[in-house]
């Protein structure tokens, strides 16, 4: 296979995956699918540093990504531990909550309509009740850890 | 790396943009009222054509189609629609690269890229985080996937087994832990239609920009000057053991700067998680400390008294 060829549909795959989760990052209110569109983001940069490396024979495009990795692990357990944190304060996942830390003499958005929710809830199949009724008292059973 | 040339794909995409307007805007006033059919979509055809045209094409109805996707901005059209126009994108957007050929290796190539490119609309148009998140281990099993195509197989291997196996599956224990209660309102609307067009179009225009980029860079030239007392080989057969020895030779510091990195994050992370419990309550930490410790007191002198009455009847 042509090799310069293969460098620019990785290099194309990585800007693409780059760009699909910058939007998601810039669209989406969730906290959690905004730091999953941040992990696409290294994923399309990984992409283009693995073909650059393979078009210079060079190994040091696959040092970088297992760096990137690394420091990818590291930034998903402190974020999620943040992420926690902030659902815990704010009762939700909305990053809209935290916009009151915005820049100064900027107006607050708000929600102008909030389409309804279109899928019903799920119902999910449960086991008819068999057997000896549980205590009542159920939190002595319970672990106290 | 230092070939690529930005600024001139940028000005021209912008100057075609400018062109295209214009010649709009006469075939709109020579004809009058009735411009044909044809004379319209002449500058459509035009665009197509020319290598920047056919970017900024791509841009706008890439972009369009991943917002008609989007939660909440579009509930008139079924979102296959936005599927279609985003798959057009793209196809514009490859048409600009030289074609693979038909080989084993290619058909794997492209077959991947299908798959992860698709999985990765999927992820960012998801309304449920559950969805989205299993998404996402489906694009990274296709860029792992990609990787081995392109011979890295432990760099393949480890994303695989670091990123769909740890990372999306603490993000679904985070997810069951932060939203228990399924589908919520934030996950049905953006920030108003307009903004989220526009944030849309920026996304897929930075890939559009890099993209033409890419295509209108001589990287055969690049290729003739790399540097010829290169004795590492990429595609050694014993991959891993390369791979180790210029892992622990060149990059011997960075491992450790790795490990201590690593090492912060894990005490960052309990630290921030013990820290955050304690003050979840209120400013309740210190007061319940000292309510803890007055009960303590009660009990002990409590104890102290019956230990005292006892000995006293014996």
């Amino acid at each position: 296979m042509n090799e310069v060829a293969m460098l620019q549909s990785y290099l194309t795959i990585g800007a693409i995956l780059f760009g699909l989760g910058m939007a998601g990052f810039l669209v989406r209110r969730n906290v959690i699918v905004m730091f999953i569109c941040a992990e696409m983001m290294l994923q399309g940069v990984s992409l283009s540093l693995i073909a650059w490396g393979r078009f210079h024979n060079n190994w040091d495009g696959q040092m970088f990504v297992i760096f990137i990795i690394t420091v990818a692990a590291c930034e998903a357990g402190i974020a999620l531990v943040l992420v926690l944190m902030l659902a815990q304060k704010a009762g939700n996942l909305d990053i809209a909550s935290w916009q009151n830390v915005r820049e100064e003499g900027w107006s607050p958005f708000i929600d102008k309509e909030v389409p309804e929710e279109l899928d019903p809830a799920e119902e999910w199949p449960s086991l008819t009740t068999a057997g000896v009724k549980p205590d009542k008292e159920p939190s002595r059973y319970r672990s106290k850890v | 790396m230092s070939q690529l040339s930005f600024p001139p794909a940028f000005t021209s995409l912008f100057l075609f943009a400018q062109q295209t307007v214009d010649t709009t805007a006469e075939a709109v006033d020579a004809t009058g009222q009735s411009v044909s059919f044809m004379d319209r979509i002449q500058p459509l055809a035009s665009a197509v054509n020319s290598p920047n045209g056919r970017l900024l094409l791509a841009t706008i109805v890439a972009g369009f189609g991943i917002w008609m996707m989007m939660p909440g901005s579009n509930r008139k059209w079924p979102k296959i629609v936005g599927a279609f126009l985003a798959a057009a994108g793209a196809i514009l957007m490859f048409s600009l690269l030289p074609v693979l050929g038909l080989e084993f290796e290619s058909v794997m190539f492209w077959l991947l890229t299908a798959i992860t490119l698709s999985a990765g609309v999927a992820t960012i148009t998801s309304r449920s985080p559950v969805y989205c998140a299993i998404w996402f281990a489906l694009v990274l099993l296709g860029v792992g996937g990609l990787f081995l195509v392109n011979g890295a197989q432990f760099v393949g291997i480890a994303t695989v087994a670091v990123y769909a196996g740890a990372i999306v599956v603490t993000l679904l224990f985070v997810i069951m832990l932060a939203q228990p209660e399924g589908h919520s309102f934030y996950d049905r609307v953006s920030w108003g239609k307009i903004p989220s067009l526009l944030g849309c179009i920026a996304g897929v225009g930075l890939a559009a920009l890099i993209v033409g980029a890419v295509a209108a860079t001589p990287l055969a030239e690049l290729a003739s000057v790399a540097p010829q007392n290169n004795t590492q080989d990429v595609l050694v057969e014993d991959h891993v053991a390369a791979l180790g020895g210029h892992l622990f030779t060149k990059h011997l510091i960075n491992v450790e700067l790795a490990a201590t990195l690593l090492m912060a994050a894990l005490v960052g992370a309990v630290a921030m998680a013990a820290h955050g419990s304690t003050r979840q309550d209120g400013l309740g930490g210190q007061e319940a400390q000292v309510s803890d410790l007055d009960e303590l007191d009660a009990a002990k002198e409590s104890r102290a008294t019956e230990v005292a009455a006892a000995g006293g009847q014996s």
